[in-house]
Parts: structure tokens; sequence; C-alpha cells
């Protein structure tokens, strides 16, 4: 499974619903797409959204943490799997989520709750090369770039939002956004 | 089989107290000051060995971080270079990097790991974390890699360690990563170092992977055949380099469990290792273990690794096992020299005492001669010195036993074989001895006079009470009388009779008792015969004075009308030869009548001189005279004439002047008169020589000899007998009455002169008188009955 097969589950949900609208655009770095952004609304008025009862996965694969960003709703549940040759010792010394799994062999897997809303940086202790992200949101409205630096957000409930961008190089950048009751808005950007 | 043990083990005697004290007291605290020294030497050598792998970590540390500072100070130096300056102020202002610079940034990396193969990697990233340059150093070549193939997300753990470090540090943490273009994988050691903008902010950071393996080849020092292996683990336990083999890194850890330490070691001692934060010495089993840590920059367990020197402690102690083996034999040779010593000392102190034991046994089989001759100057000689004096006073003891048994035997056999009545009573006169004489003598029996008062038995009633009296006077001094005195008493026989008796009496204390012993002899008999004797012996004496007046009486009668006759046969001679009517008859017959009657005269004399000498009234007056001019010269000159007529020669030598001698000289005169006189008598031609002469002891030795007929060895002894010729009878051819000889030797005797005389029948004799020199002279006796 990659990144992108993810982001179309959520699209084939959020299309579920008839009278939620959406979000959808291109986020570029001067001529080049950028890659594992995370786009999210999060709603003005305040929403409570009920627990996840799916589960998020970053994989091990061949010293890669997979994906590199995953973007995940607070209180979703995120496994480890270590579907690689060797162990690996995954940790985070991040304010919002501070875990060590230890070392932990092929074919086994670790987990985490992320709880608080934030970005948790995961390393892994063996190999220094290896990084990802969890970008705990607020809110279930999110979408991460594909490698063309496409975004959908599906399914939105019509109503005014904060729109937000993240990436691991660039400061969040936010701005206000109205989602019709029907029909895709397309927001493009470009990072500096 | 209890015997054999019995026998084998030596009862624990003072041998054995005295061994096991001289062990317990030589013996232990030699082993224990063997032991303890050994085992000094053992720690020692155990701590030297210790020490020796401490050092080896050490040195290992050492030259492991000397070695990161030479690439710190290369890699320092790279980042000086104004090129890099360059590109580095450009990173900050986010500009685009010129090729040219980037070349020849990557130029300098790869001049760096060029013929280094444990750089696997070195990249430059920006602060971000991003690769700006990564130089890779294949095993063909080193490159850049291309700058469209770095990576495009941000190496996030560099970022956050160079947050953490303070300018001039670095960190070096173990790490893990795919070889570059190999399907391969290998630990290496990251080496971070932050570059720092002139606010000390951090500008880049550079990363260099260091292979570790390769690493800790270069670094750890062969040992050669040395037991010692060194090895580095990772923090999970994992070989990164391993001494004795080299790992195959195709597929990392994982599969490898055999490469973990847990493989070589419990769990409990890797887990030990493992968590180890400084240099530890650990023994485990037959293995001497020491280890540290290195590279510990987090507290994740995988970003440490553990240098374990490991040694097989066996060999490494093999110098301990010969001190070991030194200290058992240490011990053997003690045990067994002070064992030997001990065993030897306690044999020594016992020796007197076995002797003594043997002594005592020997003196025990009887023989009391027996003396212990131990000389110990020290308690065992004063009880051997006390031992033999007891032996001495016992054997004195027994000896005077067997001598008072004896002495009691012989009394009692003397007693009962005695003759004479024994009586021993006590100061009462109660009888305790009384032997068979005494019953024979008496006629009391033994058990009618023992444990009674014999005096009462044996003594008259009218001088009992005297004798009781007597007794107990006899008995009343302290002093013993065992010489005794003898009286005599008048006994009385148990048949009421009485008869004189001898009583020698003796007093003995024995015991503060005093003893009284009498023998008491029967003198009936004897003072009868006593009376016979004295009678006899007056009728003896009245017959000899009857015999010797008679002789004198017949000599005095016979002598005088035998000189008359002599005289007037001389008067008769000169008459008739004055008036010459001597005719060869008439002179011849004359002569043969003066002859006849000085014979009878000759004979006469000496039948009155021996008379004389019988009855002891001749009379012997020695004085100072010389044998020689006094008396040898006098014969000498008598006899010469009668030699001469009868045609014989007479010579006297004198061959001494030492002839004085305190003799009788008539008697002695008489002697020779006799002897010269009888050499002519018995001799018809030749020569008679007289020689005096002294002998080695001065005596004086007067030899007559002769070269007669000589005297048969038979006759010889007979010589001196009275009245004897060799011929007898009528028939004999020598006058002579015999007598001669006799009084010859009373003479001698007399004057203390020894005759001897040798002869040859028919050759001649040889009368040697010696004068003794230092002798006693004798009175004549009065003991040769009478002729």
């Amino acid at each position: 499974m990659n990144k992108t097969s993810i982001s179309v589950v959520i699209s084939f949900l959020v299309a579920g619903y008839s009278f939620a609208g959406g979000l959808k655009g291109k986020i570029k770095t001067g001529n080049e797409s950028l890659s594992n952004v995370v786009v999210f609304l999060e709603p003005e008025a305040v929403t409570s959204f009920s627990k996840p009862k799916e589960t998020a996965v970053m994989d091990q694969v061949n010293l890669r943490f997979v994906p590199h960003v995953l973007p995940v709703l607070a209180g979703t549940k995120v496994i480890f799997p270590n579907r690689d040759k060797i162990r690996h010792s995954v940790f985070s010394v991040g304010k919002v989520k501070k875990f060590d799994f230890g070392t932990y062999p092929p074919g086994t897997e670790k987990s985490i709750t992320c709880d608080k809303p934030g970005v948790i940086p995961i390393l892994c202790y063996v190999h220094h090369d290896m990084s990802a992200y969890i970008i705990v949101l607020k809110t279930p409205y999110f979408s991460l770039t594909s490698n063309e630096g496409e975004y959908t957000i599906n399914n939105v409930p019509s109503g005014n939002y904060k729109l937000s961008f993240w990436h691991e190089d660039f400061e969040i950048e936010t701005e206000e956004i109205f989602i019709p009751e029907a029909g895709k808005v397309n927001k493009n950007f470009v990072v500096e | 089989m209890s015997k054999f043990i019995r026998k084998i083990i030596p009862k624990p005697g003072i041998q054995g107290k005295l061994t096991l004290i001289f062990i317990l007291l030589s013996t232990l605290p030699l082993i224990l000051v063997s032991i303890f020294t050994v085992k000094q030497q053992i720690n020692f050598k155990q701590d030297e060995n210790v020490r020796e792998m401490e050092s080896d970590i050490k040195g290992l540390r050492e030259r492991t971080s000397l070695f990161l500072t030479r690439v710190e100070s290369e890699i320092l130096l790279v980042m000086k270079s104004t090129e890099l300056k360059k590109l580095l102020s450009n990173l900050k202002n986010n500009s685009k990097i010129d090729d040219k610079l980037q070349q020849n940034t990557e130029k300098e990396f790869i001049n760096i790991v060029t013929d280094n193969t444990f750089y696997v990697k070195i990249d430059l990233l920006n602060n971000r974390g991003k690769e700006v340059l990564s130089v890779i150093n294949d095993t063909e070549k080193p490159y850049a890699v291309n700058r469209d193939s770095l990576s495009k997300s941000s190496k996030n753990y560099y970022v956050q360690i160079a947050r953490n470090l303070k300018p001039g540090e670095i960190d070096l943490s173990p790490s893990e990563i795919r070889i570059p273009n190999t399907n391969t994988f290998a630990p290496v050691i990251d080496f971070i170092l932050p570059i720092y903008d002139e606010k000390e902010k951090v500008s880049a950071i550079v990363t260099t992977k260091l292979q570790a393996e390769k690493l800790f080849e270069l670094l750890v020092p062969s040992y050669g055949s040395s037991p010692k292996k060194i090895s580095i683990v990772n923090g999970e336990g994992y070989y990164i380099f391993n001494s004795e083999r080299k790992n195959n890194w195709n597929s990392l850890f994982t599969a490898k469990n055999d490469e973990n330490l847990s493989k070589d070691y419990s769990d409990e001692i890797a887990f030990k290792i493992l968590l180890g934060k400084t240099s530890t010495t650990l023994y485990h089993q037959d293995r001497i273990i020491q280890y540290s840590p290195i590279f510990s920059g987090s507290k994740a367990k995988t970003d440490r690794y553990f240098i374990i020197e490991d040694a097989d402690a066996e060999e490494v102690m093999a110098s301990i096992d010969n001190l070991k083996i030194l200290l058992i034999v240490l011990i053997l040779v003690v045990t067994f020299v002070s064992l030997a010593v001990g065993y030897l000392t306690a044999r020594q102190f016992l020796k007197p005492i076995k002797q003594l034991i043997k002594g005592t046994q020997i003196i025990r089989s009887g023989n009391l001669d027996y003396k212990l001759e131990i000389a110990t100057h020290d308690e065992i000689q004063d009880l051997i010195t006390n031992f033999n004096q007891l032996v001495v006073e016992w054997k004195q003891k027994q000896l005077l036993e067997k001598e008072v048994r004896k002495s009691e035997k012989l009394f009692s056999s003397l007693a009962q074989t005695a003759t004479d009545a024994i009586l021993e009573t006590d100061d009462k006169g109660i009888a305790m001895v009384w032997n068979d004489a005494a019953t024979r003598i008496f006629g009391f029996k033994k058990e009618e006079v023992l444990g009674k008062n014999a005096l009462s038995l044996i003594v008259p009633p009218k001088y009992r009470g005297i004798a009781e009296k007597q007794l107990s006077d006899f008995l009343m001094p302290d002093l013993d009388d065992p010489n005794g005195r003898t009286v005599e008493i008048t006994a009385l026989r148990k048949d009421g009779s009485e008869f004189p008796a001898e009583l020698s009496i003796s007093s003995v204390s024995l015991d503060d008792t005093r003893y009284a012993t009498g023998i008491i002899r029967d003198i009936t008999q004897r003072k009868r015969m006593v009376e016979e004797i004295i009678e006899a012996k007056e009728k003896a004496e009245v017959a000899y004075k009857l015999k010797t007046e008679f002789l004198n009486q017949m000599s005095h009668e016979i002598r005088t009308p035998l000189n008359i006759i002599l005289n007037f046969s001389d008067y008769i001679y000169f008459d008739l030869k004055e008036k010459g009517l001597l005719s060869d008859d008439i002179t011849q017959n004359l002569k043969e009548i003066k002859e006849s009657g000085d014979r009878i005269i000759r004979t006469v004399e000496l039948i009155l001189c021996m008379s004389e000498i019988q009855t002891g009234s001749y009379e012997n007056k020695p004085r100072k005279t010389d044998i020689y001019t006094d008396v040898l010269m006098k014969s000498f000159s008598k006899y010469q004439l009668a030699a001469r007529e009868k045609g014989l020669q007479l010579n006297l030598d004198r061959n001494t002047r030492n002839s004085i001698f305190n003799v009788d000289p008539d008697s002695v005169e008489q002697v020779f008169n006799h002897l010269i006189d009888n050499a002519i008598k018995f001799t018809s031609t030749g020569t008679i020589t007289i020689i005096i002469d002294e002998d080695e002891k001065n005596n004086i030795i007067v030899s007559i000899k002769d070269t007669g007929i000589g005297i048969s060895k038979e006759y010889l002894p007979k010589l001196f007998e009275p009245f004897s010729q060799e011929q007898h009878g009528l028939s004999r051819s020598y006058e002579g009455n015999g007598l001669g000889l006799a009084l010859v030797k009373k003479i001698c005797e007399m004057n203390n002169v020894t005759i001897e005389v040798s002869s040859t029948k028919g050759e001649g004799s040889e009368v040697k008188l010696t004068f003794l020199h230092d002798s006693v002279l004798v009175k004549p006796e009065n003991s040769l009955p009478m002729y």
C-alpha cells in the first residue's frame, strides 16, 4: 500500500455523502510539484468528531518509513509494522508524542495512538537516514499531496473552514475558505 | 582385619600426640602462610592479567578516539576551505549552489575517502537535514552522487543531534546502512559534525559514515597466539567486529542469532555486558571478560558499541596454574618436612622412654645387671638415674634376700649337722632353735623345748637362778656380742643326770629384741682325755729327763776312758819312738787304736750334738762372722793334710769379698768340716774344690765339689735322714754312723742356710750351701721325736 491508495480510500468514503462538497488542487514549489504536503480543513464552528475506528499504518520498508508523512485524525491508532529485512528501533522525541519502541525484529509491529494534535517526527535509532512524520489533526478533512503535488478532500460538509498546509521544509500556511454543499473547490498553491 | 589396621596405624601414643602437636604447630601455620603467599601471588597475577586486559581496552578506546580526531580534523580542514565557506554561505542564503563550487567540494571529500576503505559515505546536509552533497566510497572508486539523485526528504535525526551539540563537539553514534549500490548492509559509525556560522548557529551538518568492522580491523591490534580476543558488539549484542570471524553483512543481524553475545555467553552475562556503563571485569566460568561501552551517545541501546575482551581464564592463568602446582608442592613439601621433623623429634623425645620401657622389660626378665645408659640432660635423665638406682637397690635387696635364705639354709644345715647342741633363746630364755644334737645330748625333743623356757629344762635347779641372771646380764648391754664368750657349765639331761658342758654364748639384736645363741658341747669325754694326756705328759717328761741324763752320763763315761786310752796310746807311741822300739807293726797297731778311738769320740760327739739339738739344749749363737776368713779358711787348713795324705788335691777359690753373715761360726765350721771330711772320705782320686761365691741376691754360696763315688739317684732324697748310708749293714765300705749329714742339715736350718746336693754316680758330688742374705734366724725347735 502506498499513500496514494490511502487518499483514494478517503475520497471514496467522503463521496458517500450527497450534501457535502470538496476541495482539490495542486501544490508546487517553484516549478516543481510538491509532494508530502498535508492539506487539511478545520471547521470554524466547534465540531467534535467521533473516534476513528480505522488504524493508520507507518510501514518500515527498505530502511525507509512509508509513508514519509502520515496525516491522521487525533485518536487514530497508528501501527508500525516492520516489513523490512532488518530490525528497527523507532522512536520520537517530539513534544507531541514521545515514544521509543526499542528494537523490534522484522515481521513484528508496534503501535501508538495519536491523541494530541501536532507533528510527531518519527526516527529510527538504528538507521539515521530514516525519517517520517505523523501529522495529528483535529479534523478528518485532510489530504496528502501526491508525487504530482495533487490533493483532494471529499465529503466536507458545507461551511467555513480554515485551510492549512503542512510540509516538513516549510512553515504552516493558513487561510479561510468556504466549502459549498456540492461541488469541489479547486485551490492550487505555490509555496516558496 | 582390625588387627591389621591397628598394626598399620599406630595407637596415638605420646609419639602420635607429639606429631599431631607438631603438625598443628608447624605444618598448619606453614601451610597457611604458603597458601596465603601463593594466593597473593595468584591474585596479583590475576590482577596483572586483568589490568593488562583493562589497558588493552583503554588502548583501543584511545586509538579509536585518536583516529576519529584525525577524521574530524580532516573534515574540518575541508570545511575551512574557502570553496566550502562559499558553499555554506550560499546554503544560508538559500541561493542556488554553483555547479563548480559543488564539484570542488565533492572533490575535497573524495580526497578524504580515497584509499580509506572504512569510509562509506560523507554527506553534507543543510541545517534542515537535506542532503547538499553526498560522496560515496564505492569499492571501485569514490564518487559524488548526482545532485538530482540526492535524498529529497530531510534527515531529521542529524538535525536533532546537531541541535543538542555545542560548538566543537561531535557525535559518534552507531548506525546501519545499506552499502550504496549493493544489497549489502553494514554497521557504520555515524560521525556527526555540525558546522556553525559566525553566530554559532548550525549552518550545515557533515555526516561521515565509517564502516565499523573495517575501522576496528584497523584499530584492534592483533594479539597473535594470545588467548585474548577482542570483539565489538552493538547495543543488542551482535558482533560488529570479531577477531575470530569475519561477518557476512548480507543480511545484517536479524537472521544471525549465532552472532550474538548470548550465543557465546549466557543471557545473563550478555545482559550484564550490554548494560555496562563503565569498564568492567567479569568472571564467567572459565573466562575472563573485560568490557567497556563506547560511542554511547543516547539512551537507546542501539546507540552504543561495546568493546569486549575475552580470554580463556585457564590460558591467561596458565602461569597461575604453575603457582597452584607450586602451592601444592610447597604444601606437600612443608607437610612432609614438618611431618618428618615432627616424627623424628617426637621419636627423639620418646627414644629414652622407649629405652626405658625396653630396659624395664629386660630387668623384669631378670637381668638386674642391665643399666640404662641414656644421656638426655633433662627430666628423663633424672628418671633414668632414679630408675637405675632403684634397680641397683632392688638387686642389692635380692642379693641380700638370697644371702639371707642361703644363710638360713646354711645355718639350719649347720645347726642340724653340728655335733654340739645349738640353742637360741630370746632375752626371757624362751627357746627358738633346738637342733638334733641338742636332742641327742639333752634327750629333749625339739617340740618339748621350742617356745618354752630353756633354762628351766637344761640347767640344774641349783644353778637356775644364777643362769637366768647371767643370761639377762649378758643380754643387758645394747651392744651385740657376736664373738660371745665360752664358759664351762653344768648341764641337766632329761633323765636328770648332770654333765659338764662347754657353753659358747653370743648375742644378737633383731628388731629390738635381743637373742642369745648358745652352743653347748658335752665335754665329759674331753675332760677325761685331758686328764689322761696330762698324766702321759708328766710320764714322758720324766722319761725324757732320764734319757738325757743317761746320754750325758754315757758320753761322759765313754769319752773320759776313751780319752785316757788315746792319750796313753799316744804316750806309748812317743815313748817307744823315743826309745827306738817302735816297729812298723806297733806303729800300725797304735795308729789303728788312735783312729778307732777318734771314731768313737766323733760318734759320741755327734750323738751328743744331735741329742742337744733334739732336746733343745743346743746353743746356736749367731753373730757377725766372715764366712771365708773365720770359718772356711779354718776348715780348709784343718783338712789340707788329710787330703794330701790321701793323695787328693783340696782347692779353695774365693770369688767374692762380701762374705760377712750373721751365723754361729762354730756350728757353721762343724758343717764345713763334715762336708769336707765326707768329700775326702768318698773320694779316692782327684780334686776337691771349695768355691765361695755370691749370687745376684747377695746370698753367699759355698760349693764343695768332689770327684768321688757320687750318690745314686735313689739315695739322694734320703741323704739327710739320720743313720743313713747308701750301703747298710756290715758290708759297707765306708765307716760312719750316718748322723753327720742329718746334723749338717739341722745346723744349716738353724743358721738359715739351705743345702742342696747334686751328684752323678761314679763321677762325683757337689754340695751347695746358700747363706740366705736377709733371713731371720730360727731358734732350734723341740719338735722332733727323740731317738
